[in-house]
């Protein structure tokens, strides 16, 4: 038998500190600093708030007052003979809770661009902190000690909310050991318990009761970290799940038009042109027929998304005319055209375009303005023509403008004649629809 | 002999594009299909007096505004030209270049052979044209004073702002603060820090306190204005 081979493993090689460990620890260390800042510090930089983000910031505001307000009460109510400084005490809780909601609510809402810096973010959180643990901490006996209730929701709420912001909220959870033995948690385990032992009467009761519910706070913030984000990411798959379910069916609908419509049109252009049936100026008009269609159906998929330009909406009817060899002598603004309309403006919008210009071309118009302004709430198209003028009992002319008339509103569509031809005016309104630009 | 470059990713139209120049106009042209194509080699090796380029290309990395910043920076007496359908997607591309560079004029492609053509003519003739009624709406009256070649260098004051870039770009659309800061090596604070610092100059790019979304898309449009400052600062803005 030779001798046994020793079999040289790196895994179990003496442990260094790699540049790699040394990397994830000042990471994990950034994601401290960063908890610590709070959600409020993180919110409205680049991410959306979303409607579970919301209603978990809400709840955490909600735990806020009910903390304030219970160490309030106890301090007014159960403190037998009342404590001198009460005012005091209950005046430096609420703003300890002040201190620690503002910067929340700023957050949620987006109202302010100019963020807090780091260190001012980290102060405003420690202050707030101090400021109710201090404010509670004399009053941890008997009942009163619940009111870590709230102290361990608000703990969980921002916990999450702050890993939802940094985008950590598919990671997992980190284990609750990990949590137990961190550096923080053991720092604040050990502040308490002197706090505790600086009590008048300290003994190893109050000294344990205060480690256990201490304990229990912890725990209880950090099993309410697991719903919440668990919420957070269920909305996010949801919200995806919705948008494949509308692509799927979007992508049959267009497979179907692209062989009902599309591919039908070609064919008939292609058996016209076989048969010896049409011209070459006849195909050109026919293939600038099938291209303004296929136009104003891509139209019709940009208005479909709630945010469509004017200008997106007014180009084919800028390319038809142009393709009828109508001169265009005005033509929207990029300042009017970068505006945005929802779904039911543009497509009104859209009719205030087609019905005119159609109009104008099919009466013979060698020119052609289009301008479009905006009056307030009310988008104003004007389309002038030289065509001579029409006549509103022309049956398709007629049907058209009566039609508009109807969609966009009574007194919404003025027709004028000019020295050689017809302005149309129709005025869209904009309403709840408006999409800021 | 003048000599016009159509660059567009349809060959066979540009193509056909080209036979109309050269029996009508009686120009040299030549042809690329994409802006690619636009090597060192080949701009050191051509005279070009008028390009024509397409915005849009598929699902290639590089767009128009890629091959057109080739042209001014290897030969700024090249008059820059677009050719492009001018629909909602490309509207913001063709207002960059529009405003960044200097641009002979714009047509659309749904104009005539024979618009097309008098226009590629009155460039030739007299440098400019008008732009093409159509895309109008499109294009700012005004062109903005701020957004200019080098003013692109104020998006990029610092190396930590290239870094920021750099991982807009590499982590894509749907990217949070936890992966742009796994990617750039950047601590989180500092990430929100190169973030806000110009937060004022995007403003002028038509950017208000972007989310990351927005953010990336002009990182990806903008890519070719951005590349040489981000590189500059010893990082790669990738493909």
């Amino acid at each position: 038998m030779g001798p046994a081979r020793v079999e040289v493993r790196d895994d179990v090689a003496e442990p260094i500190v790699t540049k790699s460990q040394s990397h994830d620890r000042a990471a994990e260390a950034d994601v401290a600093v960063a908890l610590l800042a709070g959600p409020g510090h993180w919110f409205g930089e680049g991410q959306a708030v979303t409607t579970p983000m919301l209603a978990v910031g809400w709840a955490q505001v909600l735990s806020l007052v009910g903390l304030g307000t219970v160490i309030s009460c106890v301090w007014l109510t159960v403190t037998n003979p009342p404590e001198p400084g009460v005012g005091l005490w209950v005046a430096l809780t609420w703003a300890g809770v002040v201190v620690l909601v503002g910067p929340l609510l700023i957050g949620l809402t987006s109202r302010v661009h100019r963020r807090l810096s780091l260190p001012v973010s980290l102060l405003l959180r420690v202050v707030g902190i101090v400021l109710l643990v201090g404010m509670s901490t004399p009053l941890m006996s008997g009942w009163p000690i619940l009111l870590w209730w709230p102290a361990s929701v608000f703990l969980g709420t921002d916990v999450s909310l702050t890993m939802r912001a940094l985008g950590r909220a598919s990671d997992g959870m980190v284990p609750l050991w990990r949590v137990l033995l961190s550096p923080l948690h053991v720092s604040v385990l050990v502040v308490v318990a002197l706090a505790a032992l600086l009590t008048d009467e300290p003994s190893i009761d109050s000294l344990a009761l205060v480690v256990a519910v201490t304990e229990a706070f912890v725990i209880a913030a950090y099993v309410l970290v697991y719903p919440c984000l668990h919420l957070m990411s269920r909305y996010d798959r949801e919200l995806q799940a919705f948008r494949n379910a509308a692509l799927q069916v979007e992508h049959v609908d267009r497979a179907n038009w692209i062989h009902d419509d599309v591919l039908g049109e070609l064919r008939l252009a292609r058996v016209r042109v076989e048969r010896g049936e049409t011209s070459p100026e006849a195909l050109v008009a026919e293939l600038d027929g099938i291209e303004h269609r296929l136009r104003l159906k891509q139209v019709d998929e940009v208005i479909r998304t709630g945010n469509a330009s004017i200008a997106e909406i007014v180009q084919p009817f800028l390319r038809m005319a142009r393709s009828h060899g109508v001169e265009l002598t005005e033509v929207p603004s990029y300042e009017t055209g970068a505006l945005r309309v929802g779904e039911s403006t543009g497509k009104l919008l859209k009719r205030a375009f087609a019905v005119p210009v159609t109009n104008a071309i099919l009466a013979g118009a060698r020119s052609l303005s289009l301008a479009v302004r905006r009056d307030g709430d009310v988008v104003v198209v004007e389309v002038g023509d030289d065509a001579g003028g029409f006549e509103l009992t022309d049956e398709h002319q007629g049907r058209g403008l009566d039609s508009l008339q109807s969609e966009l509103g009574e007194g919404s569509v003025m027709v004028e004649s000019t020295a050689d031809g017809t302005t149309v005016t129709c005025r869209v309104g904009l309403g709840a629809t408006m999409v800021p630009t | 002999m003048t000599t016009i470059l159509l660059i567009d990713d349809s060959a066979h139209v540009s193509e056909l594009f080209a036979g109309a120049i050269r029996s009508e106009l009686g120009y040299d042209v030549d042809s690329l299909t994409s802006p690619s194509e636009l090597t060192d080699q080949y701009l050191s090796s051509h005279e070009i007096d008028v390009a024509v380029v397409d915005l849009s290309f598929g699902s290639e990395t590089e767009t128009g505004v890629d091959a057109l910043l080739k042209l001014h920076q290897s030969s700024p007496s090249t008059k820059l030209t677009v050719l492009t359908q001018g629909d909602g997607w490309v509207g913001d591309l063709l207002r960059d270049a529009w405003e960044v560079l200097p641009l002979a004029t714009v047509m659309s492609k749904s104009s005539s052979v024979k618009a097309q053509m008098k226009t590629i003519e009155q460039v030739v003739r007299h440098g400019s044209a008008p732009p093409d009624p159509v895309l109008q709406p499109l294009l700012p009256a005004e062109k903005s004073r701020w957004r200019t070649l080098e003013g692109f260098s104020r998006l990029v004051p610092h190396k930590g702002h290239a870094k920021l870039w750099a991982a807009v770009v590499a982590c894509g659309p749907q990217a949070e603060y936890q992966d742009l800061a796994a990617h750039s090596g950047l601590r989180l604070n500092a990430l929100r820090n190169y973030r806000a610092q110009i937060l004022p100059e995007l403003a002028l790019h038509g950017l208000e306190n972007p989310p990351m979304r927005d953010l990336y898309l002009f990182a990806r449009r903008c890519r070719p204005f951005l590349a040489p400052f981000v590189e500059a600062k010893g990082v790669s803005l990738g493909a």
